[in-house]
């Protein structure tokens, strides 16, 4: 019962929180809704929400590897916590937001979230684990940086990115394409003849299906070895500055792609 | 990073799930049907092995 309760406080307190944040837009007749209809339809759909999730994650996991050396709780581990959750919050808001109740809105939800997660693996680790060893809290606070620092950097290789991308790129294209035909057509192997039309939807899919394209070169450069030029799985360098400098243009030609869908979807709203 | 990829590393149904909230949206049908078809040709093809014909096969 207890624990229910601490949920339910957790979850009020972070609809409070977002309430809050958002009165203006209420109190100008927008709907909640309606809110969640523009996140959903945007360039980047839920962008700040994860971002925001993201941030609270970190600042939760920062925060035990912070207890791990410091002695810190209680008030000092609720500063650390809000001074983590501003710094998280200050690199991903735009310069001219950073003094709006935008941004002290995204502070309190990353630091709710932080502390909700805590309470929560605290409140199931409590009658199972040891809490009072080091050893263990230790290496579940490392275990969550790994997973963490995985998860938001992409545990994937590159060449498994860049291919899903592809592969989705081709998808959103295609589909595109077919919406437009004033654009141009695919012949029978399935490649895209450009009408050239000079129109704005038509000028970004042509550029769109390019940055794809140039994706796949790079990707291909990145995994020339012996085996992928006879047809086998990919071959990543082995020396590592040559590695280094094909992954950063792989991970370039990703976001020239990225832009390039986000400019067509723009058109088409 | 690419938020199929990341919904798609958080397991399909998230991938699916988001697809749902988005037909239910405002947003337009071209492009709603056109987040389908990346979920869908993402979620086949999650499996493949990366060599050039599957690369050569989604040029153009």
């Amino acid at each position: 019962m207890r624990k229910l309760s601490k949920y339910l406080l957790g979850i009020v307190a972070v609809i409070a929180i977002v309430a809050i944040g958002n009165f203006p837009a209420f109190a100008l007749g927008t709907s909640p809704m309606a809110l969640v209809a523009a996140a959903t339809a945007a360039a980047t759909p839920f962008a700040t929400q994860v971002k925001l999730l993201a941030i609270g994650g970190s600042v939760y996991a920062l925060l035990q590897v912070v207890k791990q050396v410091f002695p810190v709780a209680g008030l000092g581990a609720v500063l650390v916590n809000i001074a983590l959750s501003i710094l998280g919050v200050v690199v991903v808001v735009r310069p001219e937001e950073l003094f709006s109740l935008n941004t002290l809105t995204a502070v309190g939800i990353a630091a709710i979230t932080a502390a909700g997660a805590h309470g929560t693996i605290k409140s199931f680790t409590s009658s199972s684990t040891p809490t009072t060893n080091p050893a263990v809290r230790s290496g579940v606070a490392m275990l969550l940086c790994v997973a963490l620092v995985g998860g938001l950097t992409g545990c994937s290789p590159v060449e498994v990115q860049a291919y899903r991308i592809i592969v989705g790129a081709k998808a959103f294209t295609t589909s595109i394409g077919n919406s437009h035909q004033e654009c141009g057509a695919r012949d029978s192997n399935q490649h895209w003849v450009s009408a050239h039309n000079a129109s704005e939807v038509c000028s970004g899919l042509d550029k769109a299906i390019s940055a794809k394209d140039v994706m796949i070169d790079l990707t291909e450069l990145y995994c020339s070895g012996p085996e992928f030029e006879t047809g086998g799985a990919c071959n990543p360098p082995t020396d590592k500055g040559v590695q280094a400098q094909l992954v950063a243009k792989v991970k370039f030609a990703i976001q020239n792609y990225e832009q390039t869908e986000t400019d067509l979807k723009s058109l088409l709203h | 990073m690419n938020p199929y990829v990341v919904l798609l590393d958080l397991g399909s149904s998230f991938l699916k799930q988001f697809v749902g909230s988005l037909t239910k949206s405002n947003a337009p049908a071209q492009i709603i049907d056109a987040v389908n078809g990346v979920v869908t040709a993402i979620d086949a093809h999650k499996d493949d092995v990366i060599n050039k014909a599957n690369l050569e096969a989604d040029r153009g």
